[in-house]
């Protein structure tokens, strides 16, 4: 129990730590486009960056913040028959369909970490202005994924602990 | 496995991936690839690495983010309050006003924001209150709310639009035009069934004593409050429908922009900036992760030739053109009573298009009235978001059942122009065409 409490308490933070992270992203797209606006319309010289970097911060806080969005169980469901189940009958199905979850991120990470190796090998860059190169935008995909299976996870860990022990996990 | 017996098979996992409560996104792409690879084998999996690539590899979806961000940083600073307050004074001595201030600002905020939570909590956060304080008939009071709220995915900007633009490869910014008459038909319909009703019914929404409106000074100001919010709609929208700025260079100007009015309206703080990121980045994920898995659950369906069977299907049928557009809504609108507005969109969109399209209708239009169907979508029981969104912040005295109750008059606007649309063509395609030649 002791790892398993350890294991939670890590993904939390981890999940929170990364919103965090990603949330300052939000303004700072808003801001490197909001210049690239302002140079394109009131300067009559587009910058050849904001955009490439405001399509990375988009990739970053859309896979990333997933983690945190699900820590807060904030993707999107339908509760229709779940809802009207009792605590015990939600953990049972929560633990049934965990690993279809696992299943599907394991695919992001490992097909999206060898497109990522593929652009890195073989020097792979952006089709637009400054063509910066491809890896690293692709390398989010899988980490994005990563950092939501371990909140599935950790979720999947806890409900299955309620539905042993009858009790919640104490933290 | 044939290509039937696996269509068949992915329906049947799509409906119990809905059905177990789970993440429908993950559980959808989860699905999809688990029957791929009895199909196909280990290659199927290659799809995953390209779907995920387009969901995020784009500078049109990049709008999403933004328009968000600039819809949470709207109802947190204080500005939808204050739109509230001049729609108050403004309006007050009508009978039935306060119900049409709220269809009147929440249109504004409509034109701000994509999504119809902004609307819908903004509005039954400061308005709903003080109708049913005031007498207003509740149903009257809770059905205004919903329905003002709702016009934020039809009035541009809409993230729903943008979706399926970005799914279909239409113009959004057609898509947005193409929205705007029917968006103010169905504003016009239900100021004008407010205006009737409480002229037969005058206890359904009393008007306010002059003398709790203030005088002179209080209109002026309210009038500011309001032609601030004109303002910022007349650049971002203004902006888009003229062909200046893309809607995610847009959507940077507006986000920019709402943030120097909160600190103009001395709202902004470290709190509103810390509150607004993370929430739109928790929606943007949200959105992102749906688009992923639900784009591998459909991309895989189209491989294995769902789009063909079902043209086939339609063809088969032999029916006017018009016939099977409106069987596809039939089933839009029965999913929309179980499944929220943005899968829908991801699923049915790249589905259904390229049919109605293949029938001679215009792309535009076709997705126009996709999104009067998910207008109607998020009202219906038993699984409509706004539902949801205003019980979570209607006074805790208003229950579930005064809520299903109160949609009927409102729908039921939503379908008229729903029809008037299909009846009329023009309606939609006439400013696009006129916008973009």
């Amino acid at each position: 129990m002791r790892w398993l409490r350890g294991f939670v308490a890590a993904t939390d933070w981890l999940s929170r730590t990364t919103g965090w992270a990603m949330a300052v992203l939000m303004p700072a797209m808003a801001a490197v486009l909001f210049v690239e606006v302002f140079s394109r319309y009131g300067l009559r010289s587009p910058t050849s960056w904001a955009q490439e970097s405001a399509i990375f911060m988009f990739a970053a806080v859309g896979l990333i913040a997933g983690a945190d969005a699900m820590r807060r169980k904030a993707h999107i469901s339908v509760d229709l028959f779940y809802a009207g189940l009792s605590p015990r009958g939600k953990a049972l199905l929560d633990v049934l369909v965990g690993p279809v979850v696992f299943f599907f991120l394991g695919l992001v990470i490992v097909y999206g970490a060898m497109a990522a190796i593929d652009a890195f090998a073989f020097g792979l860059r952006r089709p637009n202005e400054p063509n910066f190169p491809l890896g690293p935008l692709l390398a989010l995909i899988p980490l994005g994924a990563f950092l939501v299976l371990l909140q599935a996870l950790s979720n999947w860990l806890q409900q299955l602990v309620f539905l042993r022990t009858g009790k919640e996990l104490e933290r | 496995m044939s290509p039937g017996t696996v269509l068949i098979w992915l329906l049947i996992l799509g409906l119990l991936a809905l059905a177990s409560g789970g993440p429908i996104g993950l559980l959808f792409g989860g699905a999809s690839m688990g029957l791929a690879y009895f199909a196909w084998g280990e290659q199927a999996f290659n799809l995953v690495a390209t779907t995920a690539k387009s969901s995020i590899d784009s500078f049109l979806l990049l709008a999403v983010p933004l328009f968000v961000f600039m819809g949470q940083l709207l109802t947190r600073s204080g500005l939808g309050e204050a739109m509230f307050h001049a729609g108050h004074v403004l309006a007050g001595r009508l009978r039935g006003g306060l119900a049409i201030a709220v269809i009147g600002v929440c249109s504004l905020i409509g034109a701000m924001v994509g999504i119809i939570g902004a609307g819908i909590m903004t509005a039954g956060t400061i308005a709903l209150q003080p109708m049913i304080e005031r007498g207003y008939d509740r149903r009257l009071a809770l059905g205004v709310v919903m329905a003002g709220g709702g016009l934020g995915i039809l009035i541009p900007p809409s993230i729903p639009m943008i979706l399926f633009a970005s799914v279909t490869q239409t113009s959004v910014g057609q898509m947005f035009a193409g929205a705007l008459v029917p968006a103010g038909i169905m504003i016009l319909l239900f100021v004008l069934y407010i205006v009737v009703l409480c002229a037969v019914k005058p206890d359904a929404g009393p008007a306010l004593p002059a003398a709790e409106l203030g005088g002179l000074r209080e209109k002026l100001v309210a009038a500011r409050d309001g032609s601030v919010a004109f303002l910022l709609i007349f650049f971002v929208l203004g902006s888009i429908l003229a062909g200046a700025a893309t809607p995610t260079e847009a959507g940077a100007v507006g986000a920019v922009a709402t943030l120097l009015i909160a600190i103009l309206y001395r709202r902004f703080g470290f709190n509103l900036l810390k509150d607004a990121s993370l929430e739109s980045a928790r929606l943007t994920a949200i959105i992102v992760w749906i688009l992923i898995g639900v784009s591998v659950f459909t991309n895989f369906m189209m491989l294995m030739g769902a789009g063909r069977l079902l043209r086939d299907f339609a063809g088969g049928l032999g029916v006017e053109p018009l016939t099977v557009i409106i069987l596809m809504q039939i089933s839009m609108l029965i999913m929309g009573c179980f499944i929220d507005e943005f899968i829908i969109v991801v699923v049915c969109a790249p589905l259904y298009t390229p049919i109605a399209v293949s029938l001679g209708f215009d792309p535009v239009w076709f997705g126009i009235l996709m999104i009067l169907n998910m207008e109607i979508a998020i009202q219906t029981p038993p699984y409509g978001f706004a539902l949801f969104y205003l019980k979570s912040v209607a006074p805790s005295d208003v229950r579930m059942v005064e809520i299903y109750r109160s949609i009927g008059p409102f729908v039921a606007i939503k379908f008229v122009v729903l029809i008037l649309c299909m009846l009329w063509p023009e309606l939609v395609t006439w400013l696009p065409r006129k916008l973009f030649p």
